[in-house]
């Protein structure tokens, strides 16, 4: 009577142990999980802000701006210019 | 030896009370200790439960963020970003000289500024000092750690095309709620909820368990707009030079793509930077193509034209007696600019006929005309959505006297916004069909009413092919390899109640002429050039955008008679003859 009554404390003992344990795991484990949300947030609000960068970067205005001013690009004149439609004969200037 | 005192201790009994009284004492704590923790397990533990969790669960609030605004390509026209605002609790705001100095100069304020906003002025222990700043910043300011100066969290809301598309997207306040255009209209599905849950916090603040959640925050849809960013830099290029050349005081373009009633652009002049919004006016934040209205002038006649041919007074080619170009209706006169002995009335249309308008206009009863201008939107709101819709006005028929009815056959006595005309213009475009318009993206097109039959619209097309022709009253909307209808408006503004020598120039055309794709309506408000004319002010700047919008769409080219490019000159450099 008295060893089962020894084993069983023991086996309390133990298991009390491996409660407090995973206890201390999972809480760990959620700040974890806490740090990668507020990363996974973050990188959105990056992503965010990229976005609007890129499309201030590729706005019409400042793509035309610095074609027209900064490489000295220009519109080709009509007259150099040749419309090809697929499928078709070539249309060429006047007709 | 001493009995007696032998005997008197025996004797020595305590009285039966006592013993009896130190039982009841004890009995009676315990009673108190019993009743106590029954009173605190029992009638008291909610209270006692929820101070001890105090102390360690914590509610967080879960902000939503707003979602993001896109034109029909995904590019982005209006996104959030994470901001912070800085505010403190003014009694509790210990600041040494040298920490006022570092965090006037982080929060770009004149230190004697902030020294009044944490002092002087204004009621209340709160103040915020400044709202909307980066989050580095913010970083920057906690680490001066100055006790009683708190950071909040919040978004900052970007434009990346700017004035572009201000008027349009509109804007955000401080606290994330749509005030203008997109922002306000769809403010509902942008704005999100924000969301909270109860956590358990350790000593050193780390949340370290998630009890419940309170309410799941709901983030901001996205909405993905009809507009197309590039066609949208287009028209505000196009409107703003027009402005500027022509002195004008505002201007208004509005794009429509024919088939779906998408908006595909939407641009007003004078524009403002919706990121940076200091100083700004009234005039500068209208969205005049949908809240202003003015009277259409000359822009109108086409719906007048088309109430004659659908009752079936005129065809085509009725021939119009414009009596020189002049009509008198009582003690008024009615004139045109290019006097004519007869018109057909197809010309009527070409030659913008003030005379011809009104003579076709009074052989129909007033019921009817009233009936196409209602039918075709005009003196309702368009329902777009948007803040601020203007419905215009078209008075009640049973009104009318024959002079007005002569005069609103021509867009006088009737107002409408600059939408509200383009949309009605799509029934020529469409085969006699009016579709509800659109600002987000539509996959499959509404279905439309039909207005006027497809052989109407039709021949009203046909006519307002004859408008750009040389001897029509705009030439210069030409566009190169398409056919292009359309019509001149140059209305007189009333000012203070009577007509003023004050302009408004418009131009409403759609192309191609055979299968129409894109429509485009221009207002010039106050053109104080040399020219105030439709034909010259507004047409051409339907000319270019027509031109740029229809190569961007990859339209193919309708017009047999002129080709998209000239003819190679000859011998010039790289281009081969076959």
């Amino acid at each position: 009577m008295s060893r089962l009554n020894i084993v069983l404390f023991a086996l309390v003992v133990v298991l009390a142990i491996g409660v407090v344990h995973a206890q201390h795991r999972a809480r760990r484990l959620f700040v974890d999980l806490q740090k990668e949300k507020d990363t996974a947030e973050q990188r959105v609000a990056e992503w965010n802000q990229l976005q609007i960068e890129q499309g201030m970067l590729a706005s019409s205005h400042r793509v035309e701006d610095s074609a027209v001013h900064g490489l000295q690009m220009q519109l080709p004149p009509s007259s150099r210019t040749r419309m090809i439609v697929v499928g078709q004969p070539q249309i060429q200037g006047v007709r | 030896m001493n009995v007696g005192v032998n005997s008197s201790r025996l004797n020595l009994r305590l009285d039966g009370w006592r013993s009896r009284l130190l039982l009841i004492a004890l009995v009676s704590c315990f009673a108190g200790l019993v009743g106590r923790a029954a009173w605190l397990q029992g009638f008291h533990a909610g209270f006692l439960q929820q101070k001890g969790e105090e102390r360690y669960s914590r509610v967080i609030e879960m902000p939503a963020s707003r979602g993001i605004i896109r034109d029909r390509n995904g590019q982005p026209l209006a996104i959030s970003t994470p901001a912070e605002s800085i505010w403190a609790s003014r009694e509790d705001v210990e600041l040494s000289p040298a920490q006022s100095k570092s965090l006037a100069g982080l929060l770009h304020m004149d230190p004697r500024e902030l020294a009044q906003r944490l002092n002087g002025g204004g009621r209340g222990n709160f103040v915020y000092l400044r709202r909307q700043v980066t989050p580095e910043v913010a970083q920057q300011i906690m680490d001066l750690k100055i006790s009683g100066l708190f950071q909040q969290h919040g978004f900052h809301r970007a434009y990346p095309k700017g004035e572009e598309t201000a008027h349009l997207v509109g804007f955000t306040d401080a606290d994330d709620h749509g005030q203008e255009g997109v922002e306000l209209a769809y403010q509902k599905d942008l704005g999100g909820s924000a969301g909270a849950r109860r956590v358990i916090k350790d000593r050193a603040g780390h949340i370290i368990e998630d009890v419940e959640s309170i309410r799941v925050p709901r983030p901001g849809q996205d909405i993905a707009l009809s507009v197309d960013g590039r066609i949208q830099h287009l028209a505000y290029r196009e409107l703003r030079n027009a402005v500027m050349v022509h002195r004008a005081k505002a201007g208004a373009v509005v794009i429509l793509d024919t088939q779906t009633g998408e908006v595909l652009a939407m641009a007003n002049y004078p524009d403002y930077d919706p990121n940076n919004r200091e100083h700004l006016s009234g005039a500068q934040l209208r969205n005049r193509a949908i809240t202003d209205t003015f009277e259409p002038g000359s822009t109108l006649k086409p719906f007048t034209i088309a109430t004659a041919l659908e009752a079936g007074k005129v065809t085509p080619n009725t021939v119009i007696p414009t009596g020189g170009g002049q009509m008198t209706i009582g003690t008024s006169t009615i004139r045109d600019t290019h006097p004519f002995a007869s018109l057909t009335v197809a010309q009527v249309i070409q030659h913008s006929s003030n005379v011809g308008a009104a003579r076709i206009a009074l052989t129909l009863p007033s019921e009817t005309l009233w009936n196409m201008f209602t039918d075709v939107g005009f003196g309702q709101t368009p329902k777009l959505g948007f803040p601020g819709e203007a419905g215009g006005r078209v008075r009640p028929f049973r009104s009318w006297k024959p002079i007005e009815q002569a005069t609103m056959s021509y867009g006088n006595g009737i107002s409408v916004s600059l939408i509200q005309l383009a949309r009605a213009y799509t029934i020529f475009a469409n085969g006699g069909q009016l579709r509800p318009l659109s600002l987000t993206r539509v996959s499959t097109p509404p279905s439309g009413r039909q207005v006027i039959s497809s052989q109407t619209a039709r021949q009203v097309t046909d006519m307002l092919e004859l408008v750009v022709k040389p001897e029509g009253t705009a030439p210069a909307a030409q566009v190169k390899g398409y056919r292009v209808a359309g019509k001149t408006g140059t209305a007189h503004k009333v000012v203070g109640g009577r007509y003023a020598n004050r302009y408004v120039a418009s131009f409403v055309g759609f192309a191609p002429a055979s299968a129409p794709r894109v429509l485009i309506a221009i207002m010039i408000d106050e053109p104080a050039g040399s020219s105030y004319y439709g034909g010259l002010v507004a047409a051409p700047v339907f000319s270019a955008l027509m031109g740029n919008v229809l190569q961007m769409l990859a339209v193919p080219p309708d017009d047999p008679n002129s080709s998209l490019f000239d003819a190679p000159a000859a011998g010039a450099g790289s281009a081969e003859d076959t």
